[in-house]
């Protein structure tokens, strides 16, 4: 293995080796007693070995975190869920179809962006993009292509010039590719675009009537109801009406509004609103590109809604007075189940299900 | 502090800094089994503390070095070859001048990465035995009829898997020693090696 080789020697003294030992031994299903004992004895020995112990037994209990990105029950189990992008895939990197199933494809989670697009250049080269021209469309702009997600799914696209799209939930782009510029349609829901550097060729998103320039930098758009929400993520992207598209690339005029990394805007018919997010917040709101959703003191209606961007069955809050109850912690947007079973244990919440909504009341005063 | 506080507690206030210690300590110690044993010893050292000494330190990250440092002049005073520079050098360096400084917190992300890097990394059967257990929640027995191996086997792989774990996400985390400081410091001890 790989992995393997390039690995340094790691500790090797008999304290350590003995601390393994145990800490798998206890972990059975049923120590024995017998077992209990002679662990105890042998621990009160040495503090050396009491601590090395504890250093590992924290290792063991700090893997349980992992759970956060659990699959949802209705997954089957993958026993090689954690395997690493590089050998060759067993699936390929992204289902025309836009439903993409998160056990399919684990290496989407998580990795180093560099890495996991290395490996999806090379799943390129073997003409995996064959398997998109069905997708093909005409239009106005000469040909274009189109992706969609259904509500749940995820995709990560890589355009001819080298940039990612990933497609949230129930979402849909059209991308032209031209030698004077690299259009996309938001057509609905939510993208992120990881643009490759190119000064002669600006990289122009397009959200109703807002327009997002680039040249090289990482940022997301996402249709609301009357508006368009524009993040930064790296760079800084310029904001405006559909005049930019004439506009030489390097001017901004006045109707247009300059975001840089840490910004957020949210453009409507009466203009371009500008905030500046704390880092972690926009880590959070991003989260969704390693499909999780990640709240910190959110309000439950808040967290209600964005469940429901990810699923058929929705939450429906029947109690007015838990709407400003606050949550924190990771979850899978689609493992309803996961979600609900935590704001029952933890908040005493009574779930029930109506047709295909899960409809949240507070618990009895008795 | 329950077992589960306790554990919690060391990942976060300890472990994190492992990495940094263990850079640290090296510029004394050239064999990594002597590394190992100075961490062993300082962490015993840090458990080993009752309620009112730990309610007394206001910083983790200090006490750790300080009390690495003092774990690793008694074993130099002990052994009775060591060269003077070494211990000199030892006794008048401020332990948290030479450290980097305290790792910054990982935001959510980040953590759920060091997790996910440290499973993949594991040898492939070790890798599905600790995917079963710890993402799945399977138990040790579960695990055995699903890979079609003994239960005894999946026990080693749990005794392999965590030692690994635990020097992928502290022993050697980032990988961001400065290379010129390790190359300094085995200057420095080929230079005392001569006198």
């Amino acid at each position: 293995m790989r992995a393997l080789e390039k690995r340094k020697p790691m500790n090797n003294n008999e304290t350590e080796i003995e601390a393994g030992e145990w800490l798998a031994r206890l972990d059975r299903d049923n120590p024995s007693p017998t077992d209990l004992a002679a662990f105890d004895r042998w621990k009160n020995a040495d503090p050396r070995r009491a601590a090395a112990y504890a250093r590992l037994a924290a290792t063991w209990q700090a893997l349980d975190r992992i759970q956060a990105i659990r699959p949802s029950a209705r997954e089957p189990i993958n026993n090689d869920y954690f395997k690493r992008a590089g050998q060759p895939p067993r699936q390929v990197p992204f289902h025309p179809s836009g439903r993409h199933s998160i056990a399919d494809s684990p290496q989407h989670l998580l990795q180093p962006r560099s890495a996991h697009r290395r490996w999806l250049f090379s799943s390129l080269a073997a003409g995996i993009l064959v398997a998109i021209t069905g997708y093909w469309i005409a239009d106005k702009f000469g040909s274009a292509q189109s992706f969609r997600t259904s509500i749940g799914g995820f995709q990560q696209i890589v355009l001819e010039d080298k940039s990612t799209v990933d497609l949230n939930t129930d979402s849909e782009i059209r991308v032209a590719l031209t030698p004077q510029m690299r259009k996309v349609e938001l057509v609905r829901g939510e993208a992120s675009f990881e643009v490759a550097h190119d000064v002669s060729r600006p990289f122009i998103v397009s959200a109703g009537n807002t327009v997002v320039r680039a040249v090289g930098t990482k940022f997301d758009v996402r249709r609301l109801e009357s508006s368009v929400e524009i993040i930064v993520d790296e760079g800084r992207v310029v904001v405006g009406a559909p005049d930019i598209l004439e506009a030489p690339q390097t001017s901004v005029s006045p109707t247009m509004v300059r975001l840089s990394a840490g910004q957020t805007a949210l453009s409507s018919g009466s203009g371009v609103k500008l905030t500046t997010l704390p880092q972690d917040s926009v880590a959070r709101k991003l989260a969704w590109q390693n499909q999780m959703l990640v709240f910190d003191g959110d309000s439950l209606a808040d967290v209600v809604a964005q469940f429901n961007r990810y699923n058929e069955r929705q939450l429906v809050i029947a109690d007015p007075s838990l709407t400003t109850l606050h949550i924190g912690g990771y979850f899978r947007p689609t493992n309803l189940d996961a979600f609900t079973s935590v704001l029952q244990s933890n908040f005493g919440i009574r779930v029930h299900t109506e047709g295909n909504r899960l409809v949240l009341a507070a618990a009895t005063a008795n | 502090m329950t077992p589960i506080e306790r554990n919690a507690w060391l990942a976060k206030e300890i472990l994190v800094h492992e990495r940094a210690l263990r850079g640290y300590l090296s510029r004394f110690f050239k064999n990594v089994a002597d590394i190992e044993d100075v961490v062993q010893e300082t962490y015993a050292r840090l458990l080993s503390l009752n309620d009112s000494a730990s309610a007394a330190v206001r910083s983790w990250h200090a006490f750790l070095f300080t009390s690495a440092r003092n774990v690793a002049l008694d074993r130099i005073r002990r052994a009775h070859v060591v060269s003077l520079d070494a211990l000199a050098e030892m006794g008048s360096i401020d332990a948290l001048d030479q450290t980097p400084s305290v790792d910054e917190g990982l935001n959510a992300r980040q953590e759920l990465a060091l997790l996910f890097d440290a499973i993949a990394s594991l040898p492939d059967r070790c890798r599905e035995a600790l995917t079963l257990r710890k993402l799945y929640g399977l138990s040790q027995r579960e695990i055995a009829q699903r890979l079609g191996i003994a239960e005894s086997t999946v026990e080693k792989h749990v005794a392999y898997g965590v030692r690994l774990c635990a020097e992928r996400m502290f022993a050697m985390r980032g990988e961001t020693r400065k290379p010129d400081a390790a190359k300094d410091a085995r200057a420095r001890k080929a230079k005392a090696d001569e006198q």
